[in-house]
């Protein structure tokens, strides 16, 4: 016995088993990809349609009996796979053509699944092992809770892997069909075997929560489009901020030497300009690369395409690593030269309050500590001259200068 | 030689048959009204196309520069058929194919007799 499923081919209403109609959906999806570039894409689907239809219906003898996996294979024979196209269109290639990489998709895995499946996902599109991904999760989520938040931001915004043809992209495998075929027998029985008590028992708390998280995942998915583009565009607008923020703090940290702390200025300080700026930068991308990835996950919630103008997540996480490697090395380098030099500057205050006489001390304390332009002193002569009093400064200067 | 320069005969093989497979298709539409089943039947015939799908992008093309039309036809068994003809600049262009054809046909042929001739 054999669940059948109807469907309609160009217009013809045919009945097909239901691991035919697997088959032939997941081979039709990618026809349909295929031939999408196309300038005539429609007109190449519809004729193709036309002609499944024919093929299907002279096969079933005028649609008498259902669509047989056996009927499938003999229409994706006569019309062709993807490889055989490709293999058609291929300019003369000098060798054969080594195994075609076919580019993965974020999706989440439901087989591999303990919550959403994004870990599973994620570990699938970077070719990682599962565990691995879920260690890393982990660890994040002790180090900043925010990679929690991460989480539901990407079991909403990526899509479930819920058919073959699906599973097979997150996998980044080719679509054929022996492969589509052993896909579909692979994910028939969803077997997870725990054996000790306490696995049953988190086994039992992780389903409760994928059943609750994939409730409101649909529910925000189905019913809520409008919430969805609602906090696409705060996430944007709030990540536009951000980024403009960095920016301009970046180009004015980068354009003004001036810029200090404590009155120190900032690129003075490090132990050279050129090590200063690579700080800087880095620092700015560890800041800007976050807030452009809130911007993109934004424009995914609100269905925005920013695919034109930003680079892909992968690349721009590629960038923040190597940032944070940058600022880590130049940061422990040049931590000592700051340090020195912060320490020297609050030295150079505090010895000149030691050396005032006691009855000037006060006077001191009334006038703000750095005035005079002090800071362009040599620091020879602030060691012997209470810097802090600008009188004072004036008066050694004269008797210098005599 | 070199492995990567050892040469394809099948790679010749395939483009030869591919770059006379417009000329071929307009060909068989000058014959008469057809539609793709049997165009694909021919086609196959001659091994000059292995499977369908590839065909469809090919018409849908000359259809967009407007050398092939076509007209709906009913059937008894499944959807309705697309039946081709030839417009009249398609009759021109395969005219001018033709000839060009010859010539290379003939050119080719006399080359060969030049070489068996020694």
């Amino acid at each position: 016995m054999d669940k059948t499923i109807s469907i309609t081919i160009a217009g013809v209403i045919v009945h097909v088993e239901e691991r035919a109609f697997k088959e032939l959906e997941a081979w039709l999806s990618s026809v349909r990809r295929h031939f999408g570039q196309y300038d005539d894409s429609e007109e190449i689907l519809q004729d193709i349609e036309n002609r499944i239809a024919e093929i299907l219906s002279e096969r079933t003898d005028n649609r008498k009996r259902a669509v047989t996996s056996e009927d499938v294979r003999e229409v994706v024979e006569q019309i062709g796979t993807i490889e055989d196209f490709e293999h058609f269109e291929d300019d003369p290639a000098p060798e054969a053509k080594p195994n075609p990489t076919v580019p993965k998709r974020l999706y989440r895995d439901p087989d591999n699944s303990v919550l959403g499946g994004v870990a599973a996902g994620v570990a699938a599109y970077m070719g990682v092992d599962v565990t691995l991904a879920r260690i890393l999760f982990v660890i994040f989520t002790l180090i900043w809770g925010a990679s929690l938040l991460l989480y539901v931001v990407l079991w909403l915004i990526m899509p479930i892997a819920d058919t073959a043809a699906k599973k097979l992209e997150m996998k980044g495998e080719p679509l054929t069909l022996a492969r589509l075929e052993q896909r579909i027998k692979e994910t028939m029985p969803p077997g997870h075997e725990v054996s000790s008590t306490l696995g049953r028992l988190l086994h039992r708390i992780a389903n409760v929560l994928r059943d609750a998280g994939e409730a409101i995942v649909s529910f925000l998915q189905k019913s809520g489009p409008i919430l969805m583009t609602l906090i696409g565009w705060l996430l944007m607008i709030a990540g536009g901020v951000l980024v403009i923020l960095v920016v301009t703090l970046y180009l004015i940290g980068i354009t003004d030497s001036t810029v200090a702390i404590f009155d120190v200025s900032l690129s003075q300080m490090a132990s050279g300009l050129f090590m200063h700026y690579v700080l800087l930068t880095s620092v700015f991308l560890l800041l800007v690369i976050p807030a452009i990835l809130i911007v993109m996950a934004g424009s995914t919630l609100s269905a925005f395409n920013t695919k034109r103008f930003i680079p892909s997540p992968v690349v721009l996480l590629s960038i923040w690593v190597i940032a944070l490697i940058i600022a880590s090395i130049v940061g422990l380098r040049e931590l000592p030269a700051y340090q020195e030099n912060l320490h020297h500057h609050f030295s150079e205050t505090s010895q000149t309050v030691r050396e005032l006489p006691p009855s000037l001390r006060n006077d001191r304390f009334a006038t703000p500590p750095r005035m005079a332009g002090s800071g362009n002193l040599p620091s020879e002569t602030c060691r012997f001259i209470p810097c802090g009093n600008p009188l004072l400064i004036v008066s050694s200067l004269k008797r210098s200068n005599l | 030689m070199s492995k990567k320069n050892k040469y394809s005969l099948e790679n010749v093989e395939a483009q030869m048959r591919k770059g006379s497979l417009e000329f071929t298709i307009l060909l068989i539409i000058s014959r008469g009204e057809v539609y793709a089943s049997e165009i694909i039947k021919q086609l196959k015939s001659h091994d000059l196309i292995v499977v369908e799908g590839t065909l469809y992008p090919i018409l849908s093309r000359l259809n967009r520069f407007g050398l092939l039309d076509y007209s709906w036809v009913e059937s008894e068994s499944g959807p309705p058929r697309k039946y081709y003809s030839l417009t009249s600049e398609g009759r021109e262009v395969l005219e001018h194919m033709t000839r060009v054809w010859e010539g290379m046909v003939s050119s080719i042929r006399l080359l060969i007799k030049n070489d068996n001739a020694g």
